[in-house]
C-alpha cells in the first residue's frame, strides 16, 4: 500500500473539514484564520495555547471546536490553589474492592481546556507535560491513556502579570501552535452583540465529525508529501533562528517536526496531498514564535511577541523560497 | 545620546556639487596644458581661482553683483580682440572656453548652469585630445566623464529633491530598512534563484555577439588618421621645441638639455644594431650667412621639387648585398621636433603609414614632411645601413658647373652648390681662418680625411665643452671665427660650425649636419628612446671622390648628456620607472600605427582559418581516439603494463571514491543535490515564477503538483508545460 494519501481520501478530508470550519463559523464570527489554524492544529495532533485578552473569544473558540466534534470534552479551570491531582486524576482505596482505583481527572477527555494555564503553580503546570506528550498518565507506576484524539487547548493572558506563573520553556515547546485572537472586526462585532446570547452553556453547536473521522483525518496528515527541496527550505529556516542575533536560542528539533506536520495539516485542509512553500510560511509565526526567546527579553509579553513575529518574519522574507 | 546618523542635507549634495564642478573645471583645464596654445598664464590664473573657490566656497558672494554682470561682455570683447590679433583661429577659441569655464566655475550655479559647465569642459576636453591624441587625454578623458557623470546624479538628486521637498527624518534614518536585512549570500542565493537564465544566457550571446562584432570591424577596418579627418589642425600652428628649423642659430642650448621628453622613439629587432650612438641624421645645413648655418635656397627648392604625394621611397640603386640590418626600423617622431625625418643611415625603403605629401633630397640624403605634423609621424626604414658616408657622386661635377658661373648666373641658377664652400664675408674673418687652417695643416696639401681629424684634434685642444658660451666682443667679425680665435668653451653647434668653416676656408666643401645623437636602449619594451636633450650638430666634408664623411668635432664622449652618465655606462638599457611610463606610449603607437594594410589581411585570414581549422582539427584528432586505444591494446601485454594499467585504474577509482566521499560529508557544494537537477520539477517551477498565480486554476494546480507533489501523481509534463506556453501566450504572464 502506498503511503501516499488517495485522491479521495484527500477530498474526504477537505469536505469533512469544510464541515467543521461551517460549523465553526457560526459560532465564532469574522476569525477565519483563527479557525483555519484551530482545525489546522487539531489535524496535526498537536495541542494549542490561545494567548491575547480576556473577553475576546478564547474559551469559546475551545468550546466551539470541542463541541463540533463529537468528541469528550473536559474543562479545567487553572487557579493557584489547583494542584496536580486535580487535573490528572487520584488513585484512592476502595473499600469494596480492597484495592486502590484510580479516579481519571478531567484530563482524560478528547478535548481538555485548560484555562488561564498560566495562573496555576508550576508544579500543576508539569502535570500536564507527560499527557500532553504521550497522552498517557502515570499514577503510582501505573500508565493510563486518556483515550484519541487528545488535544490540550490551553487559554493565557499575556497582559495580567500578577500572580501568574509563566509557562516554563519545556512546555511552551509542547504546544503546536500558539494563537492570538484579536479583535473582531467592527461587523463582526455588531453582529455578536446584536445576539442575545450570554455564557457558554448557551453555544448550541452541534458534532459534525465523529471521534473516528477526526482520527481518521489525523492518520492522513502523515501521508501528505513534502518534497524534498522544501525540507531543505524548513531547515534552512530553522537553521536560521538559530543563528539569528535576536533570539537566544533557535527552534528545536521537536519544533522542527512540528512545523512539518502543521504544514501537512495545512496541505490536507486546503485539498492538496503535498506540501506547498505557503504552507510553511503562513504556519512559521505560530508553530515558531512561542519556542523563541528574545536575546533582549522585554517586560510586556505582547512586545515580545510582536517583535519575535516581526524577526521571523524578517527571516521568512530574507530567506529565498524554492521555485 | 542619539545615536543616529545625521540626515543626508539638501546642502550637503549641494556643496558635493560644488567640489565636484570645480574638479570638473580643473580637468578641463588640464587638458589644455597639453596643447600647444599660448594659454598657460590664463589656465595657471584660472586654476589659482578655481581652486580659491573651492576652498573658500564663501568667496564668489563677495563678488560685487556689477562684476558678474559685466563678466560676458568683457569676455566677448576680449574674444573679439583676441580673435583681430591672433593670426589663428582656434586659440582665441580655446581661450575663451577657458574663460568661460572659469566664468561659470568660480559663480554659484544652479541646474541651467552646471549643465553649461559640463558642455564648456567638454569643448576644451574633446579639442585637447583631437589635437594630441594622446594617453594622458584618454585617462583625462575618463575622469572627465567619472567627474562629470557624478555631477550629473547630484543634480538630478538635488532636482528630484527640491521637487519634492521630501527628506528622512531622524526616526526613519534610525530604522533599518529592509533591504539592508539579510546576509549577503542569502541575497545571491536568493539572486541566483530568481534570475532567468535564459534571458542571462540571450544577453550575454547579445554582448559576446557585440564584442565579435566590434573587434571584426577594429580588425578588418583600415585605420586612419584621427585628426586629418578633423579640420581642427588647420587653425593652429605649432611651436617648434627642439629647434630643429631650417637655420641653425647659436643660443644658449641649456633648456634643451634639460629637455627629457623623448623626442624619437625606434623600434629595432636587436639593441646591437643600433650601436652605442648612432648618429639620427635630420637637416643638413649648408649656407653660411651672418645669422648661422641655414638650409640654402637650392636644397629648399630641390626639395619642393621632388615633393610628391606617396606612401614611400625606395633606393633603387640600393645594393642588398651590404645590408647590414635585418628587419625594418620603425620611427616614430613626435610632434614639434621636426619637418625632416632623422635617417640613421642608408636603407632600401622607406614607408609612412599613408600616402603623404613627402619632399627628399637625393643628392643629401634629406627626407622631409611638407609640414611638421600635428601628432606623432611613424615610419618604417627597411634594410638599413648605419654609414657614416653619404654617397653623392654628382657633386664634384656639379660644384664645377656652379663655380663656373658668374654671380649673377648663380642666383638664377637651380643647382648652385657653392654654398657649400662659402664662408663668412669680410677679409678679417678670411685672416683668422687663414691662420688657423695654416697652423692645423702647417701648409702641407692633405686629404679630407686626413684634414678633418687634424682640425678636430685642434678644435678639441684649443676648446672645451660647455653648455654655455661666453662670446668675445669684437667688431666686424663673425661671431663663430670669434670663438674660434678665442680659447672660450663651447658646444656642439660652435665646434661643427667652427669645423665647416676652416673647411670652407681651406676648400674642402663642408657642411653642418643637426639630428640627434645617441639615445637610450628601454629595457622593457624593448625600443630606443632619443630624447630631446640628445639633439646634436655635426659637420659632412665632401672625400672629393663622390662621397660625404661625417665628421663630429664636438669632444664626443665627454659631452654631458641630459641623464649625466657616461656614455659606455648609457649603452645599458632604461628599467627606469620612467622607462616604463615611456614603454606605455610605445605600446600604443605600435598598436594605433599600421604601415601596410595587408597585415589586417593576414590578421583577419589568420582569424578565418583558425576557426575553421579548430573544428577540423578537433573532429580529427577525436577520430584517432579509437585508433590509438586500438593500436595500445594490441600492444603485447607485460607485467609492466598491466601494472601500469592497474595503478591507472586504483588510481581513477580512488578519486571516485574521493569524490563520493567529499559529498556524503557535505564539502561539496549544495548546488550538487539532486533535488535542483531534477528537471521536471524545475522547470515547473521556473512556470510558476513566471505565471500569474491563481490558485483554483487547475493549471497552476498542476504546476505545482509536477513542483512539490509526489512524482507518482505527476500529470503528464510536457502537456503541463504547453498549457503553461499557451498560457503566457494568452498573457497570463507576471
Amino acid at each position: 500500500m502506498s503511503n501516499l494519501a488517495t485522491a479521495a481520501e484527500v477530498a474526504w478530508t477537505r469536505d469533512t473539514v469544510e464541515r467543521l470550519r461551517a460549523n465553526m463559523r457560526l459560532t465564532i464570527k469574522g476569525k477565519d484564520e483563527v479557525i483555519e489554524q484551530a482545525l489546522i492544529c487539531m489535524l496535526a495532533s498537536g495541542h494549542l495555547l490561545i494567548e491575547d485578552l480576556p473577553g475576546v473569544g478564547k474559551t469559546t473558540l475551545a468550546y466551539a471546536l470541542a463541541r463540533s466534534l463529537d468528541c469528550t470534552f473536559s474543562r479545567i479551570q487553572f487557579t493557584s490553589d489547583l494542584l496536580p491531582t486535580d487535573v490528572i486524576g487520584v488513585s484512592i482505596y476502595d473499600d469494596t474492592v480492597k484495592e486502590f482505583i484510580f479516579k481519571p481527572g478531567p484530563v482524560f477527555a478528547n478535548i481538555v481546556l485548560a484555562d488561564e494555564i498560566n495562573r496555576a503553580t508550576p508544579k500543576t503546570q508539569s502535570a500536564l507535560l507527560e499527557v500532553m506528550d504521550r497522552s498517557k498518565v502515570t499514577v503510582d507506576g501505573e500508565a493510563h491513556s486518556v483515550g484519541q484524539p487528545f488535544m490540550v487547548v490551553a487559554t493565557q493572558n499575556p497582559v495580567d502579570y500578577e500572580g501568574t506563573f509563566p509557562l516554563p520553556e519545556s512546555q511552551m515547546d509542547r504546544f503546536l501552535m500558539r494563537l492570538p485572537m484579536g479583535y473582531p472586526q467592527p461587523n463582526d462585532e455588531l453582529t455578536i452583540l446584536r445576539s442575545a446570547r450570554l455564557g457558554y452553556d448557551a453555544i448550541a453547536v452541534n458534532p459534525v465529525v465523529t471521534r473516528a473521522e477526526v482520527l481518521q483525518m489525523q492518520a492522513l496528515v502523515g501521508k501528505v508529501f513534502i518534497e524534498d527541496s522544501l525540507l531543505d527550505y524548513l531547515l534552512r529556516l530553522i537553521t536560521a533562528t538559530r543563528t539569528e542575533v535576536e533570539f537566544k536560542a533557535g527552534v528545536s528539533v521537536r519544533g522542527g517536526l512540528a512545523l512539518r506536520v502543521a504544514a501537512q495539516a495545512r496541505a490536507l485542509l486546503h485539498g492538496r496531498d503535498f506540501v506547498l512553500p505557503e504552507d510553511i510560511q503562513f504556519l512559521a509565526g505560530p508553530v515558531l514564535a512561542h519556542r523563541l526567546s528574545l536575546a533582549r527579553s522585554t517586560s510586556d509579553a505582547r512586545e515580545e511577541s510582536r517583535t519575535m513575529l516581526a524577526a521571523l518574519h524578517r527571516i521568512i522574507v530574507s530567506l529565498p523560497a524554492p521555485t | 545620546m542619539d545615536k543616529s546618523l545625521p540626515p543626508l542635507e539638501l546642502n550637503d549634495l549641494r556643496r558635493w556639487k560644488w567640489l565636484l564642478g570645480g574638479l570638473l573645471a580643473l580637468i578641463s583645464l588640464g587638458t589644455v596644458i597639453f596643447l600647444e596654445v599660448e594659454a598657460r598664464g590664463l589656465v595657471g590664473i584660472a586654476a589659482g581661482l578655481i581652486i580659491a573657490t573651492l576652498v573658500w566656497p564663501v568667496l564668489p558672494s563677495r563678488v560685487p553683483a556689477l562684476i558678474w554682470r559685466g563678466a560676458v561682455p568683457v569676455i566677448i570683447l576680449v574674444l573679439i580682440a583676441d580673435l583681430y590679433f591672433s593670426p589663428d583661429t582656434l586659440p582665441p577659441l580655446i581661450r575663451l572656453g577657458i574663460l568661460l569655464v572659469l566664468y561659470r566655475a568660480v559663480g554659484y550655479r544652479r541646474k541651467r548652469e552646471d549643465l553649461q559647465l559640463i558642455v564648456l569642459g567638454l569643448f576644451l576636453v574633446v579639442v585637447a585630445g583631437v589635437l594630441t591624441v594622446a594617453l594622458e587625454f584618454a585617462f583625462l578623458l575618463l575622469l572627465f566623464t567619472s567627474c562629470a557623470l557624478g555631477l550629473l546624479f547630484v543634480v538630478a538628486l538635488i532636482d528630484l529633491t527640491e521637487n519634492t521637498q521630501k527628506a528622512l527624518t531622524y526616526a526613519e534614518m534610525s530604522c533599518c530598512p529592509a533591504w539592508a536585512l539579510g546576509s549577503w549570500p542569502q541575497y545571491f542565493y536568493r539572486l541566483r534563484k530568481i534570475i532567468d537564465w535564459r534571458w542571462l544566457g540571450f544577453a550575454g550571446g547579445l554582448f559576446f555577439c557585440v564584442v565579435i562584432f566590434s573587434a571584426a570591424l577594429f580588425i578588418v577596418i583600415p585605420r586612419f588618421e584621427i585628426t586629418a579627418s578633423f579640420f581642427l589642425d588647420q587653425y593652429i600652428t605649432r611651436q617648434n621645441h627642439t629647434g630643429f628649423t631650417e637655420v641653425l642659430k647659436f643660443g644658449e642650448v641649456g633648456a634643451l638639455i634639460q629637455d627629457d621628453r623623448v623626442a624619437l622613439r625606434v623600434d629595432v629587432m636587436d639593441p646591437a644594431v643600433v650601436g652605442v650612438a648612432p648618429y639620427w641624421r635630420l637637416v643638413a645645413l649648408d649656407e653660411y650667412t651672418a645669422d648661422g648655418f641655414k638650409v640654402s635656397a637650392e636644397l629648399k627648392q630641390e626639395l619642393i621639387r621632388s615633393q610628391v604625394v606617396t606612401q614611400q621611397i625606395t633606393d633603387q640603386k640600393f645594393e642588398s648585398s651590404r645590408v647590414m640590418t635585418e628587419g625594418s626600423w620603425t620611427f616614430y617622431l613626435e610632434p614639434g621636433v621636426s619637418r625632416f625625418l632623422p635617417i640613421p643611415g642608408r636603407y632600401r625603403q622607406l614607408r609612412l603609414r599613408e600616402p603623404m605629401p613627402l619632399q627628399s633630397s637625393r643628392s643629401y640624403r634629406l627626407v622631409a614632411l611638407r609640414t611638421e605634423a600635428m601628432t606623432m609621424t611613424a615610419f618604417q626604414l627597411a634594410e638599413v645601413e648605419l654609414t657614416d658616408k653619404i654617397a653623392d657622386p654628382g657633386f664634384s661635377q656639379r660644384l664645377r658647373a656652379s663655380e663656373a658661373l658668374s654671380i649673377k648666373q648663380r642666383e638664377q641658377s637651380r643647382a648652385d652648390v657653392s654654398t657649400n664652400l662659402r664662408g663668412p664675408l669680410g677679409s678679417v674673418n678670411a685672416a683668422v681662418l687663414t691662420r688657423i687652417n695654416t697652423e692645423i695643416t702647417a701648409g702641407a696639401v692633405l686629404s679630407p680625411a686626413e684634414y678633418a681629424q687634424r682640425t678636430i684634434a685642434w678644435l678639441q685642444a684649443h676648446h672645451a665643452y660647455a653648455l654655455s658660451v661666453k662670446l668675445p666682443v669684437g667688431d666686424g667679425q663673425d661671431a663663430i671665427v670669434r670663438w674660434l680665435a678665442s680659447r672660450e668653451p663651447g658646444f656642439c653647434e660652435y665646434f661643427a660650425a667652427s669645423f665647416v668653416l676652416l673647411a670652407r676656408a681651406a676648400n674642402y666643401p663642408a657642411r653642418v649636419v643637426a639630428g640627434f645623437h645617441g639615445g637610450i636602449w628601454n629595457g622593457v619594451e624593448n625600443y630606443y628612446m632619443v630624447r630631446n636633450s640628445d639633439a646634436h650638430a655635426w659637420a659632412e666634408i665632401y672625400d672629393g671622390a663622390g662621397s660625404w664623411l661625417r665628421m663630429d668635432p664636438t669632444p664626443g664622449l665627454l659631452r654631458v648628456s641630459s641623464s649625466a652618465m657616461p656614455a659606455d655606462f648609457r649603452s645599458l638599457p632604461d628599467r627606469s620607472w620612467r622607462a616604463r611610463l615611456d614603454s606605455v606610449r610605445v605600446l600604443w603607437y605600435r598598436r594605433i600605427v599600421n604601415f601596410d594594410t595587408r597585415a589586417q589581411v593576414a590578421m583577419v585570414e589568420q582569424v578565418k582559418s583558425f576557426t575553421t581549422d579548430l573544428g577540423s582539427v578537433w573532429l580529427g584528432e577525436l577520430a584517432k581516439y579509437p585508433q590509438r586505444l586500438r593500436a595500445w591494446w594490441n600492444r603485447p601485454w607485460d607485467l609492466a603494463r598491466v601494472r601500469e594499467l592497474s595503478v591507472w585504474i586504483v588510481g581513477i577509482t580512488a578519486l571516485f571514491g574521493l569524490l563520493l566521499g567529499l559529498r556524503r560529508w557535505g564539502h561539496l557544494p549544495s548546488g550538487w543535490r539532486s533535488v535542483d537537477y531534477d528537471p521536471v520539477r524545475r522547470t515547473a517551477g521556473r512556470w510558476l515564477t513566471q505565471l500569474t498565480m491563481d490558485p483554483d486554476d487547475q493549471l497552476i494546480a498542476d504546476l505545482r503538483r509536477l513542483r512539490y507533489g509526489p512524482r507518482e501523481t505527476w500529470p503528464v509534463a510536457n502537456v503541463v508545460f504547453r498549457r503553461a506556453r499557451n498560457a503566457r501566450r494568452r498573457g497570463r504572464a507576471r
